[in-house]
């Protein structure tokens, strides 16, 4: 009885220092937060709407074994966002647009194995929510 | 020059196969460094098929989700199958004797309308010489004729 009388106290005592903490924070809108790796598109769409940016009902697109990206979405009025199922394949991915693309073509919100074009929205702003990168793909030959 | 395109597909280790593709000519897997062709296509659609997926394999090409960058692969294996499957001094002749019109060159090329089409489109005249593929800097173009 004294073991769970004293684990009680701790637990209160804990909650409480807790409760002080989080009182001196800034407010939740003012954090930027980071969105990291993802397992799933849905994971990066639920922040982009968070964001405050609303991409309206997204499209899954259909991405093959052998596409680069594991999976891709369309929101309906233009913007994609890509999933790659490792941060080496986004690389890979994103060198071999510098090679491709010409003359600085796209902009794209890039986080550790996902990406967001400049069709979706502000990515200042979704930056400022996901973190991320902004990438401009394309050679200059 | 099919068997032009065939050897190549054998030294880039890049295996050819016929098969029932829907609602495509061909397709190029980077993974499997594999080509397939749809049955049943002209020998003249064939072999621009054949053309066009080499050029995928040998650019590397990847599918991908990515508009942009499927465009521009798509247009770079056109226009390599284009360089590699028509001869500038041969388009010459072609183009006076058949006066520009696309779809009798592209019978005497060997090619379809749209492989004649993709070569103007890398072509470039300045004066009395056609280019090919002209670009700036050093190596200003892959040929020059005078027309």
């Amino acid at each position: 009885m004294a073991i769970g009388g004293a684990a009680l106290l701790l637990f209160a005592t804990t909650a409480c220092s807790g409760t002080t903490e989080s009182t001196d924070a800034p407010q939740a809108s003012e954090v930027p937060t980071e969105l990291g790796l993802v397992s799933n598109l849905s994971d990066v769409m639920d922040a982009i709407d968070a964001a405050g940016i609303d991409c309206g009902d997204w499209e899954q697109l259909k991405a093959a074994a052998d596409f680069e990206e594991s999976a891709a979405g369309a929101c309906p009025g233009g913007g994609r966002v890509a999933m790659f199922e490792t941060e080496s394949d986004l690389e890979f991915a994103l060198d071999r647009y510098d090679t491709i693309l010409t003359s600085a073509e796209t902009t794209d919100l890039v986080g550790p194995n996902w990406m967001i074009d400049s069709g979706i929205g502000d990515l200042e702003q979704l930056q400022t929510a996901l973190g991320g990168e902004l990438v401009t793909s394309g050679n200059l030959d | 020059m099919r068997e032009k395109l065939f050897a190549l597909a054998e030294r880039r280790g890049v295996t050819i196969e016929w098969s029932s593709l829907r609602m495509r000519d061909g397709e190029y897997r980077h993974d499997l460094s594999r080509i397939r062709l749809r049955h049943g296509m002209s020998p003249r659609l064939e072999c621009w098929t054949l053309g066009h997926e080499l050029g995928h394999a040998v650019h590397g090409d990847i599918r991908t989700c990515n508009d942009r960058v499927t465009s521009k692969q798509e247009r770079r294996a056109d226009e390599w199958a284009a360089r590699f499957l028509i001869d500038l001094d041969r388009y010459r002749d072609v183009e006076l004797l058949r006066e520009g019109h696309v779809p009798s060159m592209a019978y005497d090329l060997g090619v379809i309308s749209r492989g004649v089409e993709v070569y103007q489109r890398v072509l470039e005249r300045l004066g009395d010489h056609v280019y090919l593929k002209p670009q700036h800097g050093v190596g200003q173009f892959a040929a020059r004729l005078v027309s």
